[in-house]
Order: structure tokens, then C-alpha cells, then sequence
């Protein structure tokens, strides 16, 4: 609680502007979903045989993965507050249409029949009759839009559009469970808000909705001149950074201090960063030296001619009591000791990535060339080995999972994709998950809470990451696999030819001048 | 004031309505009375242009119903269904007003009119303006339905089971209030009901109606006495001394008399019957 007040007293503008930031998109989302749904709702009401066909296709949109609406928009809306707004729009229709519906058709019929009857005219039948009657029906359905909203709306951190999802990402990034809450808590609060608030709206005559809904509107553009006026100057490129990244020490803070780097800069997912400067949303993004779309988007490392990164030297985490338990285990996860060099991972991760083969199908054909390949023997224990959400990832799991199968008597369970390092060391802690492949400036920094080491060769950090985790959590840190995933800034290769960017010095003096 | 020209009337594949042809005078009570499915209620909403025919033609005042705006004629035609039709969400006095505020009728003259109303209807102002239809018991709304239908003082009056909900001795409580509403005198009425005494009771001529079809069409003396089938027949039989009480022809006449006449007619021997009883 004290960490909470501290991090609030810290970091208060940047909490107000993600409160804005969250209600606008909320709010914008839910009115454009308003516009669009209840004439929607009306018009299958009265049309029921269309009504199945409009239904279905908002539940289906209903049911796309928040991140995977987000991606499938970035080609054609770009990044920021437009596609962040459409895909909660897109939410929101389901909830608002079947209401309306729902509440229009169930209105007793002989009341809609006596309202003809005396010779009111359609439209009025409608607004005075129709509309009052479902009303509630109507605003329950706004009301759990509005819920489901200020959720998903967390996600729009992840495409350079803001709100509470900043804080929760980032501390997801950096086990930081402080800065979950100072999200979480908010969020959850606005929900409960917005929600009180359109209850008493509901409460109020219709003539009062007509006010409160223009004060609405008055509000939102005052917002919209605020946000318009309150951006900063913007530097000649503009780079996308992942929650973790401008979090982390060594991350944008180490950039800043090696290179006096300023550059304008927003959030993106990891998961679509790549996308987004592909499509020349951002010209600069933080990614991972061995990520395969380095090829597939046609992008450039800058070279980091500070020695500004920390080594990320690949290697299992896995609990102690564990290879207590079964020394065998040490030596067959050992085996991969030095087998996986910087172009073999890349070379690896392009071919998921971009040849679109499968992860499994890649890891056996890995150990196939290094004759490590056996079929599984009998099992009868088992072991879960757990992974973060990218690529690399994905299939480290899957070659340390058929190596373990190959060579001892332990069936391998995977659990992959889990959001972060925080659920990851959490998972490992609480016994979910065994092992999990981790890096060894990440474990220094986020997992050891310890300063960059930068004057150490990436040996001396590896033995020293090593024997804190044996020493404080109990966990064995395997022989580090042979290469280096550290965090890199990259360009689009055309765009970085052009400008004659090869390092981030030069990228850094090219913003200055 | 109204005629029906040889109608047909189906919905989807089912022929509600077969051939009807009806004549309505002014200031005349018609009631459609039948089982349900006979097609009473199609017939009343054709009146109204609440549902259109497939076939033949509907009048009124001598004009066909289609060159007339079909709003201003249901605005002239006070229409009133089972309970009343109320909206929930006005309070008394807004459902009443409904129709003169459609008419663009000014606030006082609404105000005057509804009071009058009401109290005609021994319905105490005060007490039920301001009160929801939920708060009302079913004989008051069934009241105020009918102040709904009446006030702007439509020339026409449709009504359908309007009586239906209510429980018996309400029921004829509020028909004979509803009989004895001097604004009626004037007015054109249509009911249906199943009710084959309220039928007797309220109408100048009956419309039976079965299968689609009206069976006969006459006055209820008329049709006591000459039934047209063995369907008619067969419908008034059990209640046949209470009908000839209870229609309107007899109310008011030697009860013994009339009882002689018809049993002469159906050569029942009535004074056989009732001298045995006593």
C-alpha cells in the first residue's frame, strides 16, 4: 500500500493522462458503438429474419482475440487511438444490438398494437413507445459494453493508444506488482464508476438524457482540443517501444544515458511492433537481436557502439529441488551447452516466423543435425516446462522438451505463452511450471533487482546471475545455450540506408541535427 | 359509415378471412361475436387499417380507407383492446390525453376534456392522473381505456374483448357504466368478444362469425328466432332464456309476454316448464 502511494505520488501526471487517455477511448468507443447499434438493433427487430444474420456476425467479431483485431488493423488503420477505438467499437456492438433487440421484441404486443391502433404514426410509435419501453434493456446492454471496454481497453497500450495498460504491461514486463495495481486498480475503479454512472443516467427522464448526452459530447471534444494541444514536439523519426523496454534499466534508460538518445516515442506490443514499423507506423523499434522478422521485415540492427546493452546470454531456469532430486536431468538439459550461436537462433526464429514452419517440426530437425534426436522412451513422471510469448521462446521449449523425452524417463508437458518474466518466475515459484528458458541480463535485472553491470565481460555476469539465483531462489541456471538475444534498436533497411544509420550514435546525431 | 366489400385475408398460407361483406350504419353497436379463430379480431383491425386485405375493398364515409392518411382515420376511430392497451411508462392522465395530443388538441381543452371524462366515468380526477397503470386495478384501467378510446370524441368506436380480462361481476358492472355513457349515443360501434351474452347485451345487430365467414347478421332478437343454421343454433342454445332477458329488444318489455311469443315460435311450451317449476 505504501509502494502504491509512492508510486502514485511519483508518477501522478502520467496516471491522470492514462485515466484520460482510458475514459476517452472507452467512452468514444461505446458512443460510436451507440450510433451504429441501436439503429442496428431497431432494424432487426423489425426485420427477424436478418436479425439471426447480424447477430452471429457481431458475436463472431466478438470472439477475435483482442491482440490478434489489433494486429489484423495496424495495416489498415495504423497505430494509436483509430484502430484502439475501432476494435473496442467492434466489442461493443454485440452486447448493445442483442439489447435492443431483446428489448423491443419483448414488449407486449398489444401495447405496440393499441399505439397504432390509435393512430400514432411508426416514428412515434418508436420514440415514444418502443425505445422508452426497452430502455432498460437498452442501457443494460451499454452498461456491460462500457465493462467489457475499460478491460479490453488495457490492451490499447500495447498499439501506441495509451490508457491504464501502460502500468499493468509494464510491470507484467518488468515483476513490478506495484505498478500491476497502479493500473489494475484504476481500471477497475472506472469500470465500477462508469457503470454507477450510466445507472443513474438510465434513472433520468428521457428530456434529462438529451442534456447529460450533449455535455457528454462537450466533454469529449474539450478532451479531444486537451490531448491535441498538450503533444509534444516530435523528434524526425519516431520510434515504438515495448512496455518492458522503457521501463527496464537497461532498456530506453540506458539508451538515454549512453547516447543522450531523445526520440519521440510510444507503446507498442512486442507482438506487434514489428508490424507496425513494416507498415512505416514507427521508423525506430526496441526488438530482440535474434528475432526472425529482422529478415522478414526487412529491417536493420543498429549496431550499439556504446556497449549501451547488457549480454542476454539464453539459458534454462529451473528449480533447484529438482535436479537435486534427479542429477541426470543436469547433465541431458546441459548437452545444448554452447550448441545455439546468435545466427543459428535468428536462422531458427525466421524459419517460424517467415517459412511459417512448425515449432516443433523445427526444434526436432535442430537436434536431428546435432544427432541429439532419440524417440521418447516410457514415461511415467512428468515435468512442465513453461515459455514467455515469442517465437524464441516457442521453440527452445519444444528442444528442450523432446531432448528431456529423448533421454530420461519424463513425459514433457509445455506450457508456452505466458505474458511475461514476472508470470513466468511467479509460475516457477508457485511449482505451475518446472523450467522456462531465460536470459541472463533479464534474470539480473528484473528477476535480482541488480544494477546493469556494463564493465563485466558477459561471462563474469552469467556466473554472477548464476549464483544469486542458486543462492536467493533456489533455482539452477543451466550452462548458457551460446548466444546473445539482447534488446537492439532496429530501422527499416531502406529508410536506414538512405540516412546512412548504422549505429545509434549516428541515429542519435541524425535527430539532432 | 363503415362497409366491408367481399374480403380475403390470409396470413401465410392460412385463409383467416373468406369472402366477408358487412355494412355498418352510423351510430349503430355491431358486435363480431364468434370462437376464437373466426376471424373477429382481422375484421375489427381492417376497420382501422391495421391490417390490409388481400382481396375486396374497405370503406368509410362511402371513401375507400386507402384515400384517406390512414393516421387521421385511426385518430377519428377510438380503438380499445383486452386491458386496455395502457402504456406502462404514462401515467393515467398522459395515456388518456394521448390521442387529443396527437390531434394537436391545446393543453386546456385536453385538461377539460379528460376531466369531464373521468368523472363521467366515475373516475375521480385527482386521485388518478398522476398515478401508472400498474398502480390501477384491472377494472380502473379497463375505465381509463375506455376514457383513452373516448377522448378525443372519435365518431367510431372499436373495441376488442374489451371486457375479456375482467373477472365477472367487474365485468358487467363496468359494461353497464359503459352502456349507460350518454357519448355513446352517437357513436358508431364495433366490438368482438366470445361473450355470447355481452354479445346480446350491448349489440343492435350481432355479425356470428365462424371459419372466416359471418354466419348470420341480424338483430339478437332475429337471430334467437331464426337462427340461419344449425352453427347458430347450436351456439345460442344454452343460454337461451338468459338471451332473450338479456337483449336489448327485450329489456325493457312483459318478460311473460315475450317468453309466450318465443316459445310459440320454437314450440317450446315455456309456461309448461315454468309452471312445473313452481
Amino acid at each position: 500500500m505504501k509502494d502504491l502511494f509512492y508510486f502514485y505520488s511519483h508518477q501522478y501526471p502520467k496516471l491522470i493522462d492514462q485515466i484520460g487517455e482510458h475514459l476517452l477511448l472507452t467512452a468514444l468507443s461505446v458512443l460510436l458503438a451507440c450510433l451504429m447499434s441501436i439503429p442496428l438493433g431497431i432494424w432487426i427487430a423489425r426485420k427477424q429474419r436478418w436479425s439471426a444474420l447480424v447477430l452471429n456476425i457481431s458475436g463472431i467479431l466478438q470472439t477475435i482475440p483482442s491482440i490478434a483485431l489489433l494486429g489484423f488493423l495496424i495495416p489498415i488503420l495504423g497505430i494509436g487511438i483509430k484502430p484502439a477505438i475501432f476494435a473496442l467499437f467492434l466489442y461493443s456492438l454485440l452486447p448493445i444490438v442483442r439489447n435492443v433487440y431483446t428489448g423491443i421484441t419483448n414488449i407486449d404486443q398489444t401495447i405496440i398494437e393499441s399505439a397504432h391502433g390509435m393512430g400514432m404514426s411508426p416514428g412515434q410509435v418508436l420514440r415514444k413507445v418502443e425505445i422508452p419501453l426497452a430502455l432498460p434493456t437498452i442501457f443494460a446492454g451499454i452498461r456491460t459494453a462500457t465493462v467489457i471496454n475499460v478491460g479490453v481497453a488495457t490492451l490499447a497500450a500495447y498499439i501506441a493508444a495509451g490508457g491504464l495498460g501502460e502500468f499493468i504491461f509494464g510491470g507484467i514486463a518488468l515483476n513490478n506488482s506495484t505498478m500491476i495495481v497502479a493500473g489494475a486498480l484504476p481500471a477497475a475503479l472506472l469500470a465500477i464508476l462508469l457503470d454507477y454512472l450510466l445507472g443513474l443516467l438510465q434513472k433520468s427522464k428521457v428530456a434529462h438524457l438529451k442534456r447529460s448526452l450533449s455535455y457528454t459530447a462537450v466533454v469529449i471534444a474539450l478532451f479531444f482540443t486537451f490531448t491535441a494541444f498538450s503533444k509534444g514536439q516530435q523528434t524526425k523519426l519516431k520510434a515504438g517501444f515495448t512496455p518492458e523496454f522503457i521501463g527496464r534499466a537497461d532498456g530506453l534508460p540506458a539508451l538515454k544515458k549512453s547516447y543522450s538518445l531523445n526520440i519521440s516515442n510510444v507503446v507498442l506490443g512486442p507482438a506487434l511492433m514489428y508490424k507496425a514499423i513494416y507498415e512505416g507506423d514507427v521508423d525506430v523499434i526496441s526488438g530482440y537481436s535474434t528475432d526472425g522478422r529482422i529478415q522478414s521485415y526487412k529491417l536493420r540492427v543498429l549496431e550499439d557502439d556504446q556497449k549501451s546493452f547488457p549480454p542476454y546470454q539464453a539459458a534454462l531456469l529451473v528449480r533447484n529441488d529438482l535436479i537435486e532430486q534427479y542429477p541426470q536431468l543436469k547433465r541431458v538439459i546441459n548437452r545444448l551447452s554452447g550448441l545455439i550461436t546468435d545466427s543459428t537462433m535468428t536462422y531458427l526464429n525466421y524459419r517460424v516466423d517467415q517459412n511459417k514452419e512448425e515449432v516443433s517440426e523445427v526444434a526436432r530437425g535442430f537436434l536431428q543435425q546435432h544427432s541429439l534426436w532419440r524417440e521418447g522412451k516410457d514415461h511415467n513422471k512428468t515435468l512442465v516446462i513453461g515459455s514467455k510469448i515469442f517465437t524464441e521462446q516457442y521453440i527452445l521449449t519444444d528442444i528442450y522438451k523432446y531432448l528431456i523425452e529423448g533421454y530420461t524417463d519424463f513425459k514433457v508437458e509445455s506450457k508456452k505463452g505466458m505474458g511475461g518474466t514476472k508470470i513466468c518466475l511467479d509460475a516457477l515459484k508457485a511449482g505451475e511450471i518446472d523450467m522456462y528458458p531465460e536470459y541472463s541480463g533479464t534474470a539480473l535485472q528484473v528477476i535480482l533487482n541488480q544494477p546493469n553491470q556494463s564493465d563485466k565481460s558477459p561471462a563474469e555476469v552469467f556466473g554472477l546471475v548464476k549464483n544469486l539465483l542458486q543462492k536467493e531462489l533456489q533455482l539452477y541456471f543451466s550452462e548458457p545455450l551460446g548466444f546473445n538475444n539482447t534488446y537492439a534498436l532496429m530501422m527499416r533497411k531502406k529508410e536506414a540506408e538512405k540516412l546512412g544509420i548504422i549505429t545509434i550514435t549516428e541515429l542519435q546525431q541524425y535527430l539532432t541535427e | 359509415m363503415i362497409r366491408l366489400e367481399n374480403i380475403y385475408k390470409s396470413f401465410g398460407r392460412e385463409e383467416v378471412i373468406k369472402g366477408i361483406d358487412l355494412t355498418i350504419a352510423k351510430s349503430e353497436t355491431v358486435v363480431l361475436l364468434g370462437l376464437s379463430g373466426s376471424g373477429k379480431t382481422t375484421t375489427l383491425k381492417l376497420i382501422n387499417g391495421l391490417i390490409s386485405p388481400d382481396k375486396g375493398k374497405v370503406y368509410f364515409k362511402d371513401q375507400p380507407l386507402q384515400s384517406f392518411d390512414i393516421l387521421k382515420v385511426r385518430q377519428k376511430m377510438g380503438y380499445m383492446i383486452q386491458q386496455g392497451g395502457l402504456f406502462p411508462h404514462y401515467t393515467v392522465y398522459e395515456n388518456a390525453a394521448l390521442v387529443p395530443k396527437l390531434l394537436k388538441w391545446p393543453e386546456e381543452k385536453i385538461k377539460t376534456r379528460i376531466k369531464e371524462l373521468f368523472e363521467k366515468l366515475a373516475l375521480e380526477p385527482h386521485l388518478f392522473f398522476d398515478k401508472y397503470p400498474a398502480q390501477l386495478s384491472g377494472g380502473q384501467q379497463q375505465r381509463i381505456g375506455i376514457a383513452r378510446a373516448l377522448a378525443a370524441n372519435p365518431p367510431v368506436l372499436l373495441m376488442d374483448e374489451p371486457f375479456g380480462a375482467l373477472d365477472p361481476i367487474t365485468r358487467s358492472g363496468i359494461r353497464k357504466e359503459f352502456l349507460e355513457l350518454d357519448e355513446l349515443k352517437e357513436k358508431t360501434v364495433v366490438m368482438v368478444t366470445h361473450d355470447v351474452q355481452e354479445a346480446f347485451e350491448m349489440a343492435d345487430r350481432i355479425a356470428l362469425m365462424h371459419q372466416g365467414k359471418i354466419v348470420q347478421l341480424d338483430t339478437p332478437q332475429n337471430i334467437l328466432t331464426n337462427p340461419a343454421d344449425s352453427f347458430v343454433k347450436d351456439f345460442i342454445i344454452n343460454e337461451y332464456l338468459i338471451l332473450s332477458l338479456k337483449s336489448k329488444e327485450h329489456r325493457n318489455k312483459n318478460l311473460y309476454h315475450e317468453l309466450n311469443e318465443l316459445s310459440r315460435k320454437q314450440s317450446i311450451d315455456w309456461q309448461k316448464i315454468i309452471s312445473g317449476l313452481t
